[in-house]
């Protein structure tokens, strides 16, 4: 390797990592959030069997997990505008990527809320407590453990799919390496760079997710 | 305290209850026998609002209510006033032992955590756990989780308690600890309505034996007299082929 890669390879270095951590991170954290709450709702809604908002989730959860990502970022950030709706890059970009998140995490909920032995909640009845309560207080803390692998999963496959709201122009890690190599012209060495940069995203927050799965596996532990 | 009159439920076209009267007095310790399919666990299940009867009447401490049309905030009060032990436990699987009898009591009672804390540890010592506190479900045994449920039902103080063959899924060897926890409930003075496939408890725990088969109650009557000189034919018939089963299967834990 000569010396002018490797300076370009370590004067890249920040410029990527840079905007690692002050978009790819905040975008993931912000969206995986919001989707977070919209599949537990979504989910809450359809295990309860709530008519109407049922069937508006059902329809939701079809189009967003029916459609490409890209085009869901194409319409709402290049067609919205065209019905007076102009909204930033990276507003649109959380927009979108809670949206579709939310679409699939909260199948993985309402699968998990479904796997609850039907005894528990009725036990939770027995017990004085109420739908409410018992879903708060029993069934759902099952379910979000059952779910946690798939949902770390999902995160972490959300954090690698935010490299597409560079389509949007959302100055993104990705973004900001396709810039460096259109002025220094070294393709290979740089997006292989960046490459590592969201291996190690992904590796810190498997990490997480063991760390995570010990801590809530507790209960789950048998004697002998 | 306790009765119900008239009792009919229905799963599609098979009719599963075919009106079932059940009187259960204060203090009374009341048997249910019958086989397998006879439409127990459904009797239990409606008197506490598991299933929606789709007839009848139930009077509780003077208060009537037509099944199949109680209001929720009723049904919500009457179950603070009774408890229900299930055949397969049940146990709040994300709650210790202590969480889980105390759980009702500060989440449905809106007992300061203190004083939950206090009955629910009482409660465990009575049935033997103090030790086991802190254990989940998955850690304990059968006999064990069933004895937390039974702690779980009187740490509530409840008017009853409704048993659903407590101990059809534990190994032989671990219904004694089980039945011993009941019979000790039973001296105290709780009132319980027990479905059960033990003769031996039935006969000398229960005040009172109601022998069911298809949907219909075929006799009921003092304990005594239900298993001293059974009335009815299908009665004797059930008896004598229960405990010729029995006393080649189990011990007799008394
Ligand atoms: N939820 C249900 N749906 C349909 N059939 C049921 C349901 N629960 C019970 N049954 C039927 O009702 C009958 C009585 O059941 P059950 O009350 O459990 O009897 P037991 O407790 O005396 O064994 C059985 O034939 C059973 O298959
Ligand atoms: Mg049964």
């Amino acid at each position: 390797m000569d010396e002018r890669l490797l300076g370009i390879l370590a004067d890249s270095f920040p410029k990527i990592l840079l905007p690692g951590l002050m978009v790819t991170i905040p975008l993931t954290v912000l969206a995986f959030s919001l989707a977070m709450a919209i599949a537990v709702a979504a989910a809450l809604v359809q295990f309860a069997r709530v008519p109407v908002l049922t069937q508006l989730c059902r329809f939701y959860i079809w189009v967003f997990r029916g459609t490409p990502l890209l085009v869901q970022l194409f319409v709402v950030f290049f067609g919205m505008p065209r019905i007076g709706i102009t909204i930033e890059p990276f507003p649109a970009a959380v927009i979108v990527f809670s949206l579709n998140e939310g679409a699939y995490c909260a199948e993985i909920v309402r699968a998990a809320l479904e796997s609850v032995p039907a005894g528990q909640l009725e036990a939770g009845y027995c017990a004085g407590m109420s739908y409410l309560q018992t879903m708060r207080r029993i069934i759902l803390p099952q379910a979000m453990r059952t779910a946690f692998p798939s949902l770390s999963n999902s995160l972490i496959a959300m954090v690698k799919d935010t490299s597409l709201a560079s389509n949007i122009t959302v100055t993104e890690m990705f973004m900001a390496t396709r810039t460096i190599v259109a002025a220094t012209w070294e393709p290979l060495a740089l997006y292989i760079e960046v490459g590592l940069v969201y291996l190690l995203f992904s590796t810190v927050l498997t990490k997480l997710q063991s760390i995570g799965e010990k801590k809530l596996g507790a209960y789950q532990r048998q004697e002998g | 305290m306790l009765e119900v009159k008239n009792v009919k439920k229905s799963f599609g076209a098979l009719e599963v209850l075919k009106g079932v009267d059940l009187t259960v007095n204060k203090g009374d310790v009341v048997a249910i026998l019958g086989p397998s399919g006879s439409g127990k666990t459904t009797l239990l299940r409606c008197i506490n609002f598991l299933e929606t009867a789709d007839q009848g009447t139930l009077i509780f401490d003077g208060e009537e209510f037509q099944l199949g049309r109680v209001p929720k905030r009723d049904i919500a009060r009457l179950r603070k006033k009774t408890a229900f032990v299930f055949q397969s436990y049940n146990l709040f699987l994300n709650k210790t032992a202590l969480q889980n009898v105390t759980e009702g009591l500060i989440i449905a009672r809106k007992m300061p955590k203190a004083q939950a804390e206090e009955a629910g540890r009482r409660a465990l010592a009575k049935v033997g756990l103090s030790d086991r506190w802190d254990y989940y479900p998955g850690q304990l045994s059968g006999g064990q989780q069933q004895r937390v449920a039974i702690a779980r039902a009187m740490a509530a103080e409840p008017e009853i308690i409704y048993f659903d063959e407590p101990t059809s899924a534990l190994d032989p060897e671990l219904t004694g600890e089980v039945l011993t926890v009941m019979r000790q409930l039973a001296d105290e003075g709780m009132t319980m309505l027990v479905v059960t496939h033990e003769l031996s408890f039935a006969r000398t725990v229960s005040s009172h034996t109601v022998f069911m088969e298809g949907g219909v109650v075929v006799e009921s009557g003092p304990s005594k007299e239900v298993f001293g000189h059974p009335r009815e034919a299908r009665t004797r018939a059930f008896l004598q082929m229960e405990e010729a089963g029995q006393r080649t299967t189990r011990s007799d834990f008394l």
